[in-house]
């Protein structure tokens, strides 16, 4: 859309090279790919609704998909008011995971205090129980045999669903995820959980401490008012 | 959420690539832009159109990135290498050649002009909201597209004179 006093644009203007218009057009047409907007659907995972495959047709399943969004997506950490620009950068999770160090080093800098070793957990997978060909039990079993590393979004989506009910299996996902994930783009939806769940936990000096450390951390982080402890 | 991935996020992915995104990092900015969505969702009051609200944040997020990256001298390799060079006539013949050259031609206009020339030129934003997501008055953001063309255009002359 154009305004009256807007001028015209490049591409409806006769006296601009036509090459040069040719290309602003295909730049136009550039969108994202459908497998592009797959790929990023998989990145974000719970932040866009629970189970929801990528509905990369368009908005006709967009809207139908509205109405599930908001207990999931927004519940994985719904925040007040504040601006709150990224500064991370997105990680890949490392190779393997070894054992938590004292101090995991978050961009800025988040304190993550040691934990207690916890037992080793893994994704439940569930298959569907139909009489499957030897080819597909062979790859399933291979599924299972390795299991695939949760990403970011699905860590931290196990750990706001553990909080209410088991805060310690919420505080031990929001740890791995510092492992996996210390330069990840959710560490501040991460520091909140584990904060989270060590209040619910009665560990009040713990949660404080990093409390204290996401606040200097991240100064004008809208999660500052959700961490504000209970009067 | 949902609703506004599946609605924008081609558009997005489109915006950050114009806006000088290299390709190697145009999945974790666009990342980056939704996860900021995510957390603003809801100081978004309505004042704006979700559309120049959305694109805000991906001028933000792009020049952070672009900061970040000069900061650490981080070598980015893009994807696919493509010869602009080895075009014969005005109009490239490939949709990626064409994404390449677009973005040869855009390289070298500064990031104020480039926001405004992308964002009005090829998102088709009206200059008032182009002004209102650059955050800057509108005539200024009139100077700005003026320059940024004659940048553009200058671009594109150079482009011709060096084919063969």
């Amino acid at each position: 859309m154009t305004e009256p006093d807007d001028p015209p644009r490049l591409l409806d203007d006769a006296g601009e090279p036509a090459g040069l218009q040719h290309l602003l057009r295909s730049a136009q047409r550039d969108v994202g790919t459908d497998a592009e907007v797959a790929r990023l659907a998989m990145r974000l995972g719970p932040l866009l609704g629970a189970g929801e495959a990528a509905s990369v047709g368009g908005g006709a399943a967009a809207s139908s998909s509205a109405a599930k969004v908001g207990a999931v997506a927004l519940a994985l950490l719904a925040v007040g008011g504040g601006a709150v620009w990224l500064s991370t950068r997105p990680s890949t999770p490392p190779p393997h995971v070894s054992a938590p160090p004292p101090h995991v080093s978050a961009p800025p800098h988040v304190p993550v205090p040691a934990e207690v070793p916890e037992p080793a957990e893994l994704p439940s997978v569930v298959v569907a129980p139909v009489a499957p060909s030897a080819a597909a039990t062979a790859t399933v079993s291979a599924r299972l045999d390795k299991p695939a590393p949760l990403s970011e979004a699905e860590l931290l989506e196990q750990a706001r669903a553990a909080l209410k009910g088991d805060p310690s299996r919420a505080l031990q996902r929001a740890n791995e995820h510092a492992r996996r994930f210390p330069r990840g783009v959710l560490v501040q939806e991460r520091e909140v959980l584990a904060i989270q769940a060590l209040r619910r936990l009665g560990r009040d000096a713990e949660a404080e401490r990093r409390a204290e450390a996401f606040a200097k951390a991240f100064p004008g982080s809208a999660f500052q008012r959700q961490l504000k402890p209970n009067p | 959420m949902r609703t506004i991935f599946d609605e924008h996020a081609r558009y997005v992915i489109r915006a950050l690539r114009q806006l000088g995104i290299k390709e190697a990092d145009v999945d974790d900015v666009a990342q980056e832009v939704f996860v900021t969505v995510h957390r603003k969702l809801s100081d978004f009051e309505g004042r704006s159109k979700l559309r120049t609200w959305l694109y805000a944040i991906c001028l933000r997020v792009a020049s952070d990135h672009r900061r970040r990256a000069y900061m650490v001298h981080e070598r980015v390799t893009d994807a696919p290498p493509v010869d602009t060079g080895e075009r014969t006539g005005t109009e490239p013949d490939t949709h990626l050649e064409s994404r390449a050259f677009v973005q040869k031609l855009l390289e070298d206009i500064d990031d104020d002009k480039r926001a405004v020339l992308v964002l009005y030129e090829i998102e088709g934003l009206t200059m008032r909201e182009v002004a209102e997501v650059v955050g800057c008055p509108l005539q200024t953001a009139y100077s700005r597209l003026h320059a940024g063309r004659e940048l553009l255009r200058a671009a594109w002359q150079r482009s011709r004179e060096e084919s063969p």
